[in-house]
């Protein structure tokens, strides 16, 4: 029995060590960078989730390494307006292919689903509502830029 | 599925068959289909309301829903029918790979996807819409 205390509790350390820190949403936007005339902003994040919690892979756009896939973390990118691509790689690479007009923000969750071997990571579009209710309980893992 | 039912036999061994379906969990569904096409567009278009939810299956399994009340922007035209944008909220086609998509109209009915980052087009069975100005 107090082994098995010991490795639930042991389990909860190592989950909740997991989630992101950093500075929460409204404290970020309050500092955001201003987005230049012909760009627009990818918002890139993953709700806080015990399911997968160990496999956080690299976010690529276009083929570059943005950031990474950490539960209750987020960040963003400023992009080219056109059309982009977005990668996330585990036993199996996910694509998500969008296009991004100047101005515009749009929002992509990267979400765990059961694999083989270990957990695929998908990133999927999701509306600016929906993301706006998720956001504000994510830490920013991003570096910081100046704009 | 079929073909997989038929290639895996008694007489394979458990090791090949392992790999045959850790290759298929890999590989997953199928790709979105779609082929190139040229849209026209439209600027300042009008707004539809989507006067009842849709329900959609995409050639890939995976499934849709338009809902009720969505709001649609005319984006223009390609061979296949007009374009219609979600606006505000989003809408994507899913298959291997995840794609950003806006719904294909021709007499009244959805007869595809306009496919913006790849500027393509994904047919899909026509399903009858109804929208309101």
């Amino acid at each position: 029995m107090k082994f098995v205390s010991l490795a639930v509790i042991a389990a909860a350390a190592v989950l909740t060590g997991c989630a992101a820190t950093g500075p929460k949403f409204a404290q970020q936007e309050s500092v955001m960078p201003k987005l230049a005339a012909e760009q627009g902003r990818v918002y890139f994040y993953r709700v806080d989730s015990m399911l997968g919690a160990a496999v956080r892979p690299p976010v690529k756009m276009d083929g570059a390494a943005v950031g990474d896939s950490v539960p209750g973390g987020y960040f963003f990118v400023d992009a080219a307006a056109g059309n982009h691509e977005a990668a996330t790689s585990t036993e199996a690479t996910n694509k998500l292919t969008f296009v991004l007009d100047k101005g515009e923000t749009k929002y992509v969750r990267t979400k765990v689903q059961m694999g083989f071997m270990a957990g695929h990571v998908i990133p999927e579009l999701v509306s600016a509502d929906e993301a706006q209710k998720e956001l504000p309980s994510l830490s920013f893992t991003g570096a910081p830029k100046a704009n | 599925m079929a073909r997989l039912a038929i290639i895996i036999c008694p007489a394979m061994k458990p090791s090949f068959l392992c790999s045959l379906l850790f290759a298929a969990f890999l590989c997953g569904c199928a790709a979105v289909a779609h082929q190139p096409t040229t849209m026209t567009p439209i600027a300042d278009g009008d707004r539809l309301t989507l006067s009842s939810e849709v329900s959609l299956r995409l050639a890939t399994g995976y499934g849709r829903t338009l809902k009720q009340g969505s709001q649609w922007t005319r984006a223009g035209q390609v061979a296949q029918g007009e374009v219609l944008r979600p606006y505000q909220h989003v809408l994507t086609v899913e298959g291997s790979h995840i794609h950003e998509a806006w719904i294909v109209v021709k007499d009244g009915s959805l007869v595809g996807f306009y496919l913006p980052a790849e500027r393509a087009f994904s047919a899909q069975e026509p399903v009858r819409l109804s929208f309101k100005p």
